[in-house]
């Protein structure tokens, strides 16, 4: 358990220091701080156009981070053969994967809290100044709840990245196979409602079984996707919302428990 | 009887190249080293030390036979309680400093608060890192990674060191200050193991070597023994490579100003004798020592 | 010994997708900057293609559609010709279907572009509005009133305009606004009903503006048609221009298009401009400052 702890710390401390990390920092706020501007050229309520780029930025940004660090950092360490001095330890490999993946959700969960800190300070700051007839809404709460759904997706992502790197030593295999799950996992809740409904007429069957292996095979992204509730101010369930943690945090430990078995297999030539 | 610090019964790792070809990287190795002796691994590149040391370490897992550290499975985390590990070229993780690496690895050997810190200044002390403690990994020259690397083995005072060409790399000097390490932990009674590819190494401190030839321990014993050859050299004066020649000698050859010529301990009275009667001076006369690359090339004779 | 790998360079895979992220404000900035001539319309997606790849990033992509068509609506009023009408549908249509939670583009749909064209593509965006937007009166309304005005059929335009006025958010004037759509005979009286009621609900200067200039036109051109019926009635035929209601005396002078064309009577005796209600020149570039801060949500 300490182990993992210390593993963890170290993770986070080296993805702190990468540089990517600020670079992705530095873009994020720059967009926000654009982001009154560009929502300008809108029509109408451009503070919701803000708060969609917010929103926007807060999880491209974080998602990024989420790819790139989860698929990165793990494979750096096998490459340059600096795992060697940790597996050498009195720690066992699903320590590893436990420490590691630690490590890199506190280093996602830290930068949604930054980026969503500065999104919900850019937003009041446009939603002050900006003067529109009727004032608009904006649902803050809401918004920070979207942030936090945010946060769980990438955390989702990074345990798929660990999943996938626990097997492959290309951290490019890695992060391609990491980003077919997450496309396939944000449409395949479309594509079921296409397939089903009087789209679903001209398709072929093969297509809609598959639609549905993927449906069930896949982590369904779309489940926390609260950014159009946040937006438009729409009820939130309490009981949904629930349900899409315990979902995600089931696909997790899943995937953390596989990528701990494959792992603890796996031979470091 | 004492536990054996390292005890290996046939370890065989083979590697799958393809669809159908295998690669041999180890043969079927038995081995037993001693606690408090230090143990030189030696072969060539390729042999198949790094695979026997990694095998020691559970980084690979055998295709038959076992190995056991301190009388426990390698394969076990609970096997490497008692051992520190340098792997061959060791890379950290660079954006740290030194002595941030060092404490993050006490704390994976269980070490925590006051304990942890004196332990990393006296290691830092030891291994001459203390002025760069708070520097970046990342600007560490080589040999400073290499007394790094031993710092982050020792860290949890282990009895068993096991270090993958520790030597490689190094500068005479930092030859030097490695050979004193390995002497000191010696003293303190522990057990070392290394691998190396340059018999010279070896040769000084070892108690006991190994030769390792593609995958298959070809010598096991002291390292005199190994080294030294029955054969004489005998060194003349001047160059006279024709007339030994024609004397009947097999192995002559020219070096500098000076002729030497190879016998085999029978005929040593005999060569010295027609040597004189040729007229010829003795330079000098001592026995002949071989090159690691003789060794294997006898020793992968013998075999054949 | 050290096998060639693929190097995986993360600084310059982040650069790239940061950049394909920017893609698209880049475009918005490129069209809101480039002048109306070099401007062609983009090829827009299938709405299907378009809700699957824009996986969670949707609303902004339906912000950028509605961005498109903005740009292109305040850019070339002159020359909307009927292809850029039924491309911005289509884009309304697609930002409404990205985000179907979106006011504004069933506002644009159902306020802007149906004077202008493409009625059948407009309406069934602005039933998939009324089915998200269930609080929304203004949806109903723009439908009923297209439905009673441009396709001439006052049964399913009295359907969606009661809808309307039934909802509670509905202002109070609207049942009467409903009731004179019904009751006026004239030409343009229904049109300008509606847009009365238009012009007190919209608060966008803007766009008041652009209600306005229509109104006072379609007022003078009922006002023209009612005094065209008593010129016929004294002289047995339509006059020709508006100088001939002059010259019987019927007018004190000839009325300014605010458009700047010219009205005409049809043979029929209704009214028409040469403008076509239509811009005649890009209007000037408003001072920047006052364009940008005032907006209306249109709630």
């Amino acid at each position: 358990m300490r182990a993992s702890l210390a593993l963890a710390w170290v993770t986070l401390k080296e993805g702190l220091r990468e540089r990517a990390f600020l670079g992705i920092m530095i873009f994020a706020f720059l967009l926000l701080l654009a982001s009154g501007a560009i929502a300008d050229l809108s029509i109408g309520n451009v503070i919701k156009v803000t708060q969609d780029l917010g929103l926007a930025t807060v999880s491209f940004t974080v998602l990024l981070l989420a790819f790139f660090m989860g698929t990165h950092l793990m494979a750096k360490d096998l490459d340059k053969r600096s795992i060697y001095m940790v597996l050498s330890k009195p720690i066992g490999r699903s320590h590893y994967i436990f420490g590691k993946y630690g490590g890199l959700t506190a280093l996602v969960g830290l930068s949604t809290l930054l980026v969503s800190l500065f999104m919900l300070v850019t937003t009041f700051y446009f939603y002050k100044t900006t003067r529109l007839y009727t004032p608009p809404h904006v649902a803050w709460f809401k918004l920070m709840v979207a942030s936090g759904f945010i946060f769980l997706e990438a955390s989702l992502i990074l345990a798929v990245s660990l999943f996938f790197s626990s097997f492959t030593s290309s951290a490019l295999l890695a992060l391609f196979l990491t980003l077919a799950v997450y496309i396939v996992g944000q449409s395949t809740h479309q594509v079921m409602e296409f397939v089903q409904g009087p789209l679903g007429k001209r398709t072929s069957p093969v297509v809609k079984a598959l639609a549905k292996v993927a449906y069930y095979v896949f982590p369904d992204l779309s489940l926390l996707d609260l950014k159009t509730a946040a937006v438009h101010d729409l009820p939130m369930p309490p009981g949904d919302l629930l349900k899409a943690f315990l979902y995600t945090l089931i696909y997790i430990s899943f995937l953390l428990i596989a990528a701990s078995l494959i792992f603890k297999r796996r031979e470091m030539k | 009887m004492e536990q054996p610090a390292i005890e290996i019964e046939d370890l065989t790792k083979h590697y799958k190249k393809g669809v159908k070809k295998k690669i041999v990287a180890l043969e079927g190795l038995n081995l037993e080293i001693h606690q408090g002796e230090i143990f030189g691994f030696v072969g060539p590149n390729g042999a198949g030390k790094s695979t026997t040391i990694k095998l020691m370490m559970g980084l690979l897992f055998p295709t038959r036979g076992r190995a056991a550290i301190m009388g426990t499975e390698a394969h076990l985390p609970r096997a490497r309680r008692e051992v520190g590990y340098l792997p061959e070229n060791p890379s950290f993780y660079d954006h740290l400093t030194g002595e941030e690496f060092l404490l993050f690895a006490g704390s994976l050997v269980g070490m925590k608060g006051k304990e942890l810190k004196e332990r990393t200044q006296e290691l830092l002390d030891l291994v001459g890192l203390a002025h760069a403690r708070k520097m970046g990994i990342r600007k560490y020259s080589k040999g400073m990674m290499q007394r790094l690397g031993i710092a982050q083995a020792l860290i949890g005072n282990p009895r068993l060191i096991v270090m993958d060409e520790p030597m490689s790399g190094l500068d005479p000097l930092g030859r030097a200050e490695m050979v004193r390490l390995i002497l000191g932990l010696k003293e303190q009674g522990k057990t070392v193991f290394f691998s190396s590819h340059i018999l010279h190494d070896v040769e000084t401190i070892c108690d006991r070597v190994g030769i390792l030839v593609k995958g298959r321990l070809t010598y096991l014993g002291s390292p005199s023994q190994l080294a030294e050859s029955p054969w004489w050299v005998l060194r003349l004066e001047g160059n006279h490579q024709e007339i030994l020649r024609k004397a009947g000698f097999p192995r002559v050859v020219l070096m500098g100003h000076l002729t030497q010529v190879e016998v085999p301990p029978q005929d040593l009275w005999e060569a010295l004798e027609r040597i004189r009667t040729l007229g010829l001076t003795l330079y000098s006369l001592e026995r002949k020592r071989l090159s690691l690359e003789d060794i294997f090339v006898k020793e992968v004779k013998s075999e054949g | 010994m050290r096998k060639a790998t693929l190097t995986f360079h993360p600084p310059s895979l982040i650069l790239v997708s940061l950049l394909l992220l920017l893609a698209p404000v880049i475009h918005m900035l490129h069209i809101h900057t480039t002048p109306i001539k070099s401007q062609t319309l983009s090829p827009l997606p299938r709405k299907e293609v378009a809700q699957i790849s824009a996986m969670e990033f949707r609303p902004l992509l339906s912000d950028y559609y509605l961005v498109l068509v903005a740009q292109l609506y305040g850019g070339m009023k002159a020359r909307l010709g009927k292809e850029e009408v039924m491309w911005m549908a289509r884009a309304l249509d697609l930002a409404a279907s990205l985000d179907p939670y979106y006011t504004e583009p069933y506002y644009f749909a159902g306020n802007v572009i149906p004077w202008y064209g493409a009625v059948d593509t407009v309406i069934p965006i602005l039933k998939r509005g009324i089915e998200y937007k269930k609080g929304d009166w203004r949806i109903p309304f723009y439908l009923g009133f297209i439905y009673f005005y441009f396709k001439k059929d006052p049964v399913k335009g009295a359907k969606y305009l009661s809808m309307a006025t039934q909802n509670p958010h509905a202002p109070s004037y609207l049942p009467l606004l409903v009731a004179r759509l019904y009751s006026e005979k004239g030409h343009y009286s229904a049109a300008i009903a509606y847009l009365e009621g238009l012009y007190r609900s919209t608060q966008d200067p803007k766009l008041k503006e652009t209600i306005g200039k229509r109104l006072s036109a379609l007022i003078i051109m009922d006002r023209l048609e009612k005094l065209g019926m008593e010129y016929k009635k004294r002289y047995g035929t339509f006059p020709r221009t508006p100088r001939d209601l002059v010259e019987a005396g019927l007018l004190n002078r000839v009325p300014r298009d605010p458009y700047g064309g010219r009205f005409f009577f049809k043979k029929d005796g209704t009214v028409w401009t040469t403008s076509s209600l239509r811009e005649r020149k890009r209007p000037k570039a408003k001072g920047k400052k006052e364009k940008k801060k005032e907006r209306s949500t249109g709630q």
